[in-house]
């Protein structure tokens, strides 16, 4: 039997919900200082006293993790159900808005607009992001210590999710490196509040790590010497309690007091022992200038890509740059995409090795599913990627199959991740919605209304299409004898596939005309 | 290889050219430019050559600037 990490994680919505709302002055090298089980067991955002707000912060978050519902009135009078708390974006705007009728802000107005600003973007996208990452990976984590999960995925890889700029070298040193789940010590260190972790054997990695862990079945761990076949291993989840409780226990009098001053009433001490007080964290009714006012709205518009645009200003501005497409690139990430490993079936190539390894497959596959709905992703065929001798530099087979072609990335690396991209959005949209199918093709034909099939300048004779003014003729090309011959298969996939190009190259091509935008956006919008 | 080829000419009579020739449209090639180097706003050291095309055609916009590209061969492999 295959065990697969299940959804909806309820480990993850406890998580949230047994976390005490601590309102502190800390800075964030001052919380790590602290207890890790104080730390672990706290919601709480570096050098924010303000508990009304983190609970309504934390109210939110809570409502993402367990998708919560609640009725609205559109425009329209009609009654509807819709998220109470749809997205980071939701998020970032509901908390701005508190955050400012409470006259929460940055005592130097230098720190105005920037991370240390409560009000800004940045801050409260980390907020959302910490939260809900911390959340689900403690959540990934504990399910895999089920008996039957450990033992079918005994070990686990530390990858590279995201590409940053300051990577920790501890991080880089182990970037692939596979190691059995129960080993606690490890796992610590890759978490490490020496290198600015947070102290636990799961995710985040420390702030703007970066990193994250896949799964390794049995079959692979025990290739790797990992472990013996028939070998069952414990899990080692109350052993991690066990280090948490006892980081709260036989506590020095210098701690106790620094507990005492940076908390008050919110921390209890008794024996030598702290825990958070349950008493001093009952909240007073908030005020009904700073109640939380939920935006009236249709559903399909919660998270609609128009917004985003709208939100970013991208087609108010004459030109836009790299920062703007940095934003819509954030703004375009999922909060909780699902992980790779449960979408990838199968990595088949003759040697994985040198530029050319599995881990770094595997990346570029999390990347472009950083983009994906999990729930879209989740409904498709599963992957499997196969790297051999084949004409193109990769190709959709259908049924998931993606072929790429391994001698020519096996010297020009470089060129992977845009050509996964591609046949990754041709997974996405032909296995996808009728709904994305029928977009691209009404946009297809729209635009091509009058004209011939020719060959496409640059791809030789064979390959012939509907040259429009896409960026790149090949976004026209048709298929003779195919059902889809001109269902536009290819544009999604060359739009798509831009987003794995320098912001300032995607830049340049929005600003060359409106054409670009338009059909660019379409693509997007069957993301949502 | 796919060779493109883009010259801007300033009403003053001077010009600007960037060539590039790619292997496949999934990848980013070195870009020679020539001429007057310096009236390039901005300019990319590696480009693919649909985006090297846009930036002579923003470029050409912002400054006043004729436009003549030509393209010549083709690409030996691409994503399908």
């Amino acid at each position: 039997m295959q065990f697969v990490r299940p959804t909806p994680f309820n480990e993850a919505v406890e998580k949230i919900g047994e976390k005490s709302v601590i309102g502190s002055k800390l800075k964030s090298s001052e919380w790590s200082e602290m207890p890790l089980a104080l730390r672990d067991r706290a919601f709480f955002s570096a050098t924010i006293e303000s508990v009304r707000f983190l609970q309504e912060a934390k109210n939110f978050i809570g409502d993402f993790q367990t998708g919560a519902k609640e009725e609205v009135i559109g425009p329209d009078g009609i009654e509807r159900s819709g998220l109470k708390a749809g997205s980071r974006s939701q998020f970032v705007k509901e908390m701005r808005e508190f955050a400012v009728a409470s006259g929460l802000g940055p005592l130097n107005p230098d720190d105005e607009k920037t991370v240390k600003d409560i009000r800004s973007e940045s801050r409260l996208s980390l907020i959302f992001n910490t939260q809900t990452q911390a959340a689900n990976d403690f959540g990934y984590w504990k399910q895999g210590m089920d008996r039957d999960l450990i033992d079918e995925f005994p070990a686990q890889r530390f990858i590279r999710d995201l590409d940053v700029e300051v990577k920790r070298p501890l991080h880089v040193q182990n970037e692939g490196v596979v190691r059995l789940k129960t080993d606690l010590d490890f796992w610590l260190a890759m978490n490490s509040p020496l290198i600015g972790g947070f102290g636990t054997p799961f995710g985040p990695w420390g702030y703007g790590s970066g990193m994250g862990v896949e799964d390794v079945d049995r079959e692979e761990a025990e290739a790797l010497g990992l472990i013996k076949p028939g070998e069952k291993l414990q899990p080692v989840d109350k052993d991690f309690n066990e280090r948490l409780q006892a980081s709260v226990r036989n506590l020095d009098p210098e701690m106790i007091d620094r507990l005492r001053e940076s908390f008050g009433s919110q921390v209890h001490v008794e024996n030598g022992t702290a825990k958070w007080n349950p008493k001093s964290l009952a909240i007073p009714e908030p005020a009904s200038a700073l109640k939380r006012e939920v935006p009236i709205k249709l559903p399909e518009q919660a998270t609609s890509l128009d917004k985003i645009v709208e939100e970013l200003g991208l087609l108010k501005k004459e030109t836009i740059d790299a920062m703007d497409i940095r934003r819509l690139r954030e703004e375009l990430r999922e909060a909780n995409p699902v992980n790779q490993a449960q979408v990838i079936r199968s990595v088949v190539g003759s040697d994985l090795s040198g530029h050319l390894k599995e881990t770094e497959l595997r990346v570029v596959v999390q990347d472009f599913l950083n983009f994906i709905p999990s729930a879209k992703a989740a409904s498709l065929p599963k992957i499997d990627l196969f790297l051999g001798r084949i004409d193109s530099l990769g190709s959709y087979a259908g049924s998931g199959k993606v072929n790429l072609n391994y001698s020519y990335f096996k010297s020009h690396p470089e060129e992977l991740k845009r050509t996964l991209f591609h046949e990754l959005m041709h997974w996405f949209h032909i296995e996808g919605s009728a709904e994305f199918k029928t977009a691209i093709q009404t946009h297809f034909t729209e635009r091509t209304a009058g004209e011939s099939v020719k060959p496409l300048a640059g791809y030789g004779k064979k390959t012939k299409g509907k040259r429009d003014k896409w960026y790149d003729s090949y976004a026209g090309r048709v298929y003779p004898g195919r059902a889809d011959a001109e269902a536009g298969l290819e544009v999604p996939t060359r739009y798509f596939e831009l987003l794995a190009k320098e912001p300032a190259a995607l830049a340049e091509l929005w600003n060359s005309g409106p054409e670009f935008r338009e059909t660019f956006l379409i693509v997007l919008k069957g993301l949502f | 290889m796919l060779t493109v080829n883009h010259i801007l000419k300033f009403k003053d009579g001077r010009s600007v050219s960037a060539t590039l020739s790619a292997r496949s449209p999934q990848g980013d090639y070195p870009v020679e430019y020539s001429g007057d180097v310096s009236r390039l706003l901005r300019k990319f050291e590696k480009s693919d050559p649909f985006v090297l095309e846009a930036l002579f055609k923003n470029l050409a916009r912002e400054l006043n600037a004729e436009l003549i590209s030509t393209q010549n061969g083709e690409f030996d492999i691409f994503a399908e």
